[in-house]
């Protein structure tokens, strides 16, 4: 018998801008991605109001202010609050960044690359042996886009995150534009990236759009760097990085595109959408064509 | 200290302090248990059912009114309705909405209140009410079976306690036992009043549930274009009733629909859950104004994963 | 100031610092080498953030700044926290 891979999905983030319309149109989402941070001061109606939205679609939820990829311990205050909210809204998975947010008494608010050093690995570790005592879970691990590659960085992107994917044990998150947008900034193959981290740990993908910006490089001369912002449409590029990992990935993926402005009309986000279930099919498609059919018995 | 020994003005505050509160928490938490159950899958899409749950055929009507009107199929003048041609039935796929423009166009010009009274769309807004009912939202003929016995053992347990007084109370020859009549029959039909809802505990958490998660569409419901290009202005009337549509969006609503006059004093007292014009359960978290580009059903996003 | 041989929180909290900070980034680019001695950073540290791209790290800076304007435009945090709350969050970063 031949292996398929079956159950990827394609989802949304929820965004209250768009959430009538995800709403509207749930026949075609599969799962909604919800960014926890957004509800740690919400009224308790509002975090009680999505065990409504659970009932209608499969819930996904999104760290983004934890900074587990430091060699500093993350914020008790804020790791109570995300297990308070992960326990109460129950999702099927939860994630957060490879990324670290803030340094001693320096708040970052976003999310800033760290140095790839021996150091950041095993306070990551660190840092996530303390999520899953006080969560109960690990996140799946998302690797971040940077403008700027890290100083004191002795291993590459992808075998820093390997290495901690391996030695923790947790899934990941990857983020394709990321991926792409870090692959133009500091001249490495996003394909080749794929290849090398353990795509089997990979639940969750993450699609985005981004733009280019120009400065001034070293030698004086102009540089384009790639600026991964969620305001723009997914580049082709991306979908084609989806497809290698629907190739290489045996397990089910759920994909997540992630727009946090300037909205087109929603049908160019449900199209969007679609473009990723092609993605899918292909890379799914040219797995199954490359798999030795087995045969019962 | 038995608290049937005690003299008629103690009795009187015993009843109407620790046994009334009491029926009545209790008969409330044994509806809670009995009509709470989970929350079921819906079709968000179709803003006639949310309008259905929240306030009914009333609501319901309002709503058509406004959808086709606001996409060109009813005219209107003076809050007068009329089709816009003769074919225009057959121009919409909702059987809702066919039904209406046919009613329509043999009683127009009509205004939406006499729509409202005409029977025509009782058999759709019963489709609807169905639907709620089988989800558990709606009260059923079994649920207000379940409530009508819950408020016949509230009864017994008031009218027996008062009961038990009286028989004692005139065993021991005292005949002072007017205003605990009085008191029993004052709170047997008290529990009357709020017995049976048309919503049921879960209806009512839904409603609440739904004015969060589509908040945000009620923040920016100014940003909303007129002329049916998307289905959200059905979606915030649906939600949350006309009076969520800006002016400047429908500027048919004040002759369309007249804001009622003020209610006379004890009309305040029914049964009814049909509010339906106002989040006034739990839309507040729209009414701080400038921050609910977020706020509302959560959203602001990560703007980018990374600097 | 005399550096802990390799402490990479110190190398973290000088980044951050590069990038919240716009006179900390000015000093920083009118002379890396002092600016990496004075946070104490060792000599490994020190070489690699005296190579760091100029241009990069204004766009990044800029962007972390965009960026923390619209996450607070988005999500006022401490206004909007109770008293007792703020207490608690100062108890727990005390």
């Amino acid at each position: 018998m031949r292996q398929l891979s079956t159950g990827d999905r394609v989802g949304l983030s929820w965004r209250s801008e768009i959430a009538a319309s995800i709403l509207q149109h749930l026949d075609r989402i599969d799962v909604v991605e919800l960014i926890a941070e957004d509800y740690f001061d919400a009224p308790a109606r509002r975090v009680r109001a999505l065990s409504t939205l659970a009932a209608q679609v499969p819930l996904v939820v999104h760290g983004i202010g934890l900074g587990l990829a430091s060699a500093s311990p993350v914020s008790e205050l804020h790791l109570d609050r995300l297990a308070r909210f992960v326990n109460r809204a129950r999702p099927e998975s939860w994630s957060e960044h490879l990324a670290f947010v803030r340094a001693g008494p320096i708040e970052l608010g976003h999310l800033a690359a760290p140095p790839r050093s021996e150091a950041t690995i095993a306070g990551t570790l660190a840092n996530l042996r303390r999520v899953r005592a006080v969560v109960g879970s690990l996140p799946a691990l998302e690797n971040v886009a940077s403008l700027l590659d890290p100083p004191g960085s002795d291993y590459d992107e992808a075998s820093w995150l390997s290495a901690i994917a391996t030695d923790s044990d947790a899934h990941l998150l990857l983020d394709l534009h990321n991926l792409y947008s870090n692959a133009q900034n500091f001249g490495f193959e996003a394909a080749d990236y794929v290849q090398r981290v353990p795509v089997e740990r990979v639940s969750v993908v993450h699609l985005a759009g981004g733009t280019w910006l120009e400065t001034d490089g070293s030698s004086g001369q102009s540089r384009r760097l790639r600026l991964d912002d969620h305001f723009h449409a997914v580049p082709n590029a991306v979908y084609a990085l989806l497809e290698e990992v629907a190739f290489r990935a045996p397990q089910a993926l759920t994909v997540i595109l992630e727009r946090d402005g300037k909205y087109p009309p929603f049908g160019e986000l449900l199209q969007e959408l679609t473009l990723a279930r092609e993605a899918l099919a292909r890379g799914r498609a040219r797995r199954r064509e490359a798999e030795p059919v087995r045969h019962a018995g | 200290m038995n608290p049937f020994d005690f003299t008629g003005p103690a009795f009187l505050g015993f009843y109407w302090v620790c046994v009334l509160p009491a029926v009545l928490f209790g008969a409330w938490l044994l509806r809670r248990l009995v009509e709470q159950g989970e929350i079921p899958e819906l079709d968000l899409s179709n803003p006639y059912l949310l309008a259905y749950l929240r306030g009914g055929k009333e609501q319901v009507v309002q709503l058509v009114v406004v959808s086709l009107v606001d996409r060109g199929l009813i005219l209107t003048e003076r809050g007068m309705l009329a089709v816009r041609d003769d074919q225009v039935a057959h121009s919409v796929r909702s059987p809702l909405e066919r039904s209406a423009l046919i009613r329509l166009r043999q009683v127009q010009p009509a205004s939406p209140d006499k729509l409202l009274r005409d029977p025509f769309l009782d058999a759709s807004c019963e489709g609807l009410a169905r639907e709620l009912r089988e989800r558990g939202l709606l009260a059923s003929e079994r649920l207000r079976g379940h409530r009508l016995l819950i408020y016949l053992l509230s009864v017994l347990i008031l009218g027996g306690v008062a009961l038990a007084k009286i028989v004692i109370a005139v065993g021991r020859g005292r005949h002072n036992i007017g205003f605990l009549i009085l008191s029993a029959v004052i709170a047997c039909a008290l529990p009357r009043l709020w017995a049976n809802p048309r919503l049921t505990v879960l209806g009512r958490r839904v409603i609440s549930d739904m004015y969060e998660l589509f908040g945000g569409l009620r923040a920016r419901a100014d940003t909303i274009a007129p002329g049916g290009g998307t289905a959200e202005l059905a979606l915030l009337v649906g939600v949350f009733g006309i009076a969520a549509l800006p002016n400047q969006v429908f500027p048919h609503k004040a002759l369309l629909f007249p804001a009622p006059a003020p209610e006379p004093l004890g009309a305040v007292w029914g049964s009814s859950d049909s509010n339906g014009s106002t989040c006034s359960s739990g839309g507040s978290s729209c009414s701080s104004g400038s921050s609910c580009g977020s706020s509302c059903g959560g959203g602001g996003g990560c703007g980018g994963c990374g600097s | 100031m005399r550096a802990e041989p390799s402490d990479p929180a110190r190398l973290e909290a000088f980044l951050a610092r590069l990038y919240v900070d716009s006179d900390a980034r000015a000093e920083f680019l009118s002379d890396r080498g002092r600016a990496a001695d004075a946070a104490g950073l060792d000599e490994a540290q020190r070489s690699a953030v005296v190579a760091l791209d100029a241009g990069a790290l204004e766009l990044a800076a800029r962007s972390f700044t965009h960026k923390r304007q619209h996450a607070r435009a988005l999500r006022p945090q401490s206004k909007r926290l109770p008293w007792f709350r703020r207490v608690l969050a100062w108890l727990y970063r005390a």
